[in-house]
């Protein structure tokens, strides 16, 4: 690993900051003349109540993020560990968002409002995840998951409040704007108290890194050291998030940096941590500011450090060594086999059972009834609903064996998403684009996307951990660009808002017509690849032994998973996870071969996105709740109890 | 250049990675039917110029050809019909039964659509046998022990079918009793079908045990070639190996055998 000169960085870094914010300072006092006629008093005010301030809390801010994910990852030594991904912050948010709708008064404290929504997350994740010794994978996804579920539940909430909400989604992107020193101040002194803490817990920390075993020999009582280290930076992830929303990357990139600037000592580390972390997000609010003052579009900050961000972990990633840690190396379980006859069938009589469940069972004003009067309406939805799953199924299934990581699926590695930036650009460029076109932009994002991170790993060497951060990055990175499209309120805003919680078609026979015939059309062509599924697993080199041409069958196959995803998401929105868990309960049942795999994999796409639709209209009748949250709430409990119980996901 | 049978010819193949030179330029020709050890110390380039006869790397210097032909004018299938190759660490097999993972050997001849001839199940159960494999069949590859799951990955290249096998290491993971098993099985598969065999060998005993034809490598030259008797001398072996080798002569039944001082 090559160190990069620390002291270079930090001056260039530190340069940059002031250019940007001296550029930033001449228009702002050139706007603000313009508009006050040259009234200086007034510029000065401008000047010492929102420009300054808003410098502060930027360097604040992203001092409390990377001390925070400094901590963390130093507690749960996961190098992936941040507020973002451990879904800390978008637990804030959802508490934050809640509190606002219903309990107005709560608001009155933001910070508790915003710790106990992240230390209910954290509590979550970890209980999760104990059983596997927080092992890094595990932890990351299931907090990936609840941050889903969280964003997914604010959106919904966000969504039935009315559109006049959308400012709250501009803060949950990240807001820096600033009236005043109130919120700065209050973040500088949370943040002096942390540090004060950490200080004190330094050495314990030190050993901590040695491993728990170690430490234990050493007298340290891991266990409360690690909850009063993961409660002060939970602490720090809320009152961030409480004042300026989700600033996601800042966390991930600060100590990444620190370490590859090839700086030693775990202490000096530590402190380096902040200081990137605030030159970061000072760097990137000084980029929006001037953004905004250059095209007058209002981005959110937080979306900025993805676009800054993403791109830095993908070039930063390579150079990590390894993130296992060997002494909580899962041991591959032995899935068993079952023969696939009887498992298939049992599938598909589920599948039966959750497609009459769906068309029969309601709710009206009456209570719960079960009649077949509904079925017509209802069948389109049920059909529409049960191929974009069965394709949801099958590009997982795919994507976990072209990457040989049952970890993978279209969601955790941004496909979905990349089909709504390819959407987003039919939208904005083409807003009266008719269906046809939507759906050709979504699969050009979804292959662009696979292609990207097949290149990636092929280059770097196919890692679990470093495949899932490209993809986690790309994933945000894209995510960001949607979020800038949604925070325009543009029509094409408000229907990638819809989009992302669930839906972008309404169900009609037509539209149910078109998605079976895409599942006809994808299915015999994706069996055509059983053998080849068979093989890719074992990796590059035996494939190419066996006489595989790799390069020619994963172009075809990433074709396919983009296809198949793309087509999906536009019925069921790109975070659905049933992407990660069909194929996964598909494998758990004792489906092994290619085949039989992917037909289960189908089958149980199908049954659990029927479910989970049927699920969010029944739930909180009359209101229909999104359906992406449902299956989001579906897939990260399943992976909890995957989880929980210890056994390999 | 006269053929006779598919062999190995190269022709100042070599290989180099950020500007660093693995392998120099070499020349030489391999015989199909016999089996040839590559020896030296760690870094020497053994691997390096196994992959490169297996394709798994392009040289970039010089030509490489097979029976007449040079190795990129092969198809996939075509050239895996050719050769089978083992790398030194072989992955894990996601849950796969031996049955599954032999019948993946036939690729090469079904390829993706066709179906599986009776010639394509004779072979898979042929390889299975002979690595002594009857009773697993129906085993996940991941639960065997060490040594039957590297002759599972044996009887995968058997059923390739190939006229050349290139094993990477095959015993690096196996205690003495089960290295000489396997080494002794893909010797007399040389001898039996005519098959050509390289090796990459640690244990230059070993090799000399089973080899018809040692190469011995060392900073990527090729210093020596020569039978197990011409390199069983510790003027041969010090310079690549430290001067604390030294080699007991043969006597009677008993081989020369190579021991540290």
């Amino acid at each position: 690993m090559k160190a990069l000169p620390a002291s270079w960085l930090v001056v260039a870094a530190v340069a940059a900051v002031v250019a940007l914010a001296a550029a930033n300072h001449v228009m702002l006092i050139d706007a603000v003349s313009t508009e006050a006629a040259g009234n200086r008093a007034f510029a000065a005010i401008f000047v010492a109540r929102a420009e300054l301030p808003r410098l502060a809390m930027a360097l604040v801010a992203g001092a409390a993020l990377g001390l925070s994910s400094a901590l963390l990852q130093r507690v749960l030594r996961n190098p992936l560990a941040e507020p973002a991904t451990l879904g800390l912050s978008a637990g804030a948010q959802l508490a934050l968002v809640i509190a606002t709708v219903a309990l107005p008064a709560a608001m009155a404290y933001p910070v508790a409002v915003a710790f106990a929504g992240a230390a209910a997350t954290a509590l979550l994740v970890l209980a999760a995840t104990a059983r596997r010794r927080f092992e890094p994978l595990a932890v990351i996804l299931t907090g990936m998951m609840a941050s889903l579920t969280a964003t997914a539940g604010a959106a919904a909430v966000i969504l039935a409040s009315g559109d006049y909400m959308t400012g709250l989604f501009i803060w949950g992107g990240g807001d820096l704007t600033q009236d005043g020193w109130g919120p700065t101040l209050r973040l500088a002194a949370i943040l002096a108290v942390a540090s004060a803490g950490t200080l004190l817990a330094l050495r314990p920390l030190a050993l901590l890194a040695l491993g728990d075993a170690e430490a234990k020999a050493a007298g340290l009582a891991t266990g409360s050291l690690r909850l009063v280290v993961i409660a002060l930076a939970v602490w720090l992830a809320a009152a961030t998030t409480a004042e300026i929303g989700i600033v996601g990357f800042i966390g991930l990139a600060a100590p990444l940096m620190a370490r590859l600037t090839g700086i030693r000592s775990s202490t000096a580390r530590m402190a380096a941590a902040p200081v990137f972390g605030a030159l970061l997000l000072s760097l990137a609010d000084g980029a929006v500011q001037l953004a905004g003052h250059l095209t007058g579009l209002r981005i959110p900050t937080g979306a900025a450090t993805a676009l800054i961000g993403g791109p830095l972990i993908l070039a930063l990633v390579p150079r990590i060594a390894n993130l296992t840690r060997p002494d909580v190396l899962p041991t591959p379980t032995i899935l068993s086999r079952r023969s696939a006859g009887p498992v298939l069938a049992a599938l598909a009589i589920i599948l039966m059972g959750a497609i009459a469940t769906a068309l029969l069972a309601g709710r009206g004003a009456g209570g719960w009834h079960f009649d077949p009067a509904n079925m017509d309406w209802r069948l389109a939805r049920v059909s529409l609903l049960g191929a974009a799953g069965a394709l949801i199924g099958m590009a997982g299934t795919v994507v976990q064996r072209l990457t040989g990581n049952p970890m993978a699926s279209p969601e955790v590695l941004g496909v979905g998403v990349g089909a709504g930036a390819g959407l987003s650009v039919v939208l904005i460029t083409a807003p009266f684009a008719g269906l046809a076109a939507q759906a050709t932009g979504m699969m050009a994002g979804s292959v662009a996307t696979l292609s990207v991170l097949l290149a990636f790993v092929r280059r770097h060497g196919f890692g679990a951990e470093r495949l899932l951060i490209a993809g986690i990055a790309l994933g945000a990175l894209l995510s960001s660009i949607l979020t800038s499209v949604i925070t325009t309120g543009s029509p094409a805003g408000f229907r990638l808002l819809g989009w992302i919680s669930g839906s972008l078609i309404e169900p009609s026979a037509s539209m149910a017509m078109g998605m079976a015939v895409i599942l006809a059309g994808l299915t015999p062509l994706v069996l055509v690849y059983a053998r080849p599924l068979a093989i890719l697993p074992l990796g590059e080199t035996t494939a190419r032994a066996l006489g595989l041409a790799t390069t020619a069958t994963r172009f075809s196959l990433v074709l396919i998973a983009g296809a198949a995803t793309a087509a999906s998401t536009l019925a069921i929105g790109p975070m659905s996870f049933i992407g990660l868990i069909a194929p996964h309960l598909a494998r758990s049942l004792g489906l092994g071969r290619p085949a039989a795999h992917l037909i289960g994999a189908m089958l149980s796409g199908a049954a659990l996105t029927i479910w989970a639709d049927w699920l969010a209209r029944m739930v909180a009748f009359p209101y229909q709740l999104p359906l992406g949250l449902f299956a989001a709430l579906i897939g990260g409990g399943y992976l909890a109890v995957r989880f929980a119980r210890g056994s390999h996901a | 250049m006269e053929q006779n049978g598919p062999d190995f010819a190269l022709d100042g193949a070599g290989f180099s990675a950020g500007g660093r030179r693995i392998l120099s330029p070499l020349a030489l020709r391999l015989a199909v039917g016999h089996l040839h050890a590559l020896v030296g110390p760690n870094g020497s380039g053994k691997s390096t110029f196994l992959k490169l006869l297996a394709r798994q790397i392009a040289p970039d210097a010089g030509t490489i050809r097979l029976g007449g032909r040079l190795l990129p004018s092969f198809g996939s299938r075509a050239f895996a019909r050719e050769v089978a190759f083992m790398p030194q660490f072989t992955p894990a097999t996601d849950g796969m039964t031996v049955q599954e993972l032999v019948s993946l050997g036939r690729f090469a001849w079904h390829g993706a659509l066709g179906r599986s001839s009776p010639r394509d199940k004779a072979a898979v159960r042929e390889a299975i046998e002979r690595c002594d494999l009857t009773a697993f069949v129906h085993r996940p590859v991941d639960a065997l022990s060490g040594g039957e799951r590297q002759r599972v990955w044996i009887a995968m290249m058997l059923a390739q079918q190939s006229r050349w096998l290139l094993l990477d290491e095959p015993t690096s993971a196996l205690d003495a009793g089960h290295q000489v098993e396997i080494l002794d099985l893909v010797a007399s598969l040389a001898r039996e079908r005519g098959v050509g065999v390289v090796a990459v060998l640690h244990d230059i005993n070993m090799a000399a045990r089973i080899a018809d034809d040692i190469l011995a490598l060392d900073g990527g030259n090729l210093v020596f070639r020569g039978g197990p008797a011409d390199v069983m001398r510790p003027e041969v072996l010090r310079p690549l190996f430290g001067p604390h080798v030294d080699v007991l002569p043969a006597e009677g039944s008993r081989p020369a055998v190579v021991y540290m001082r």
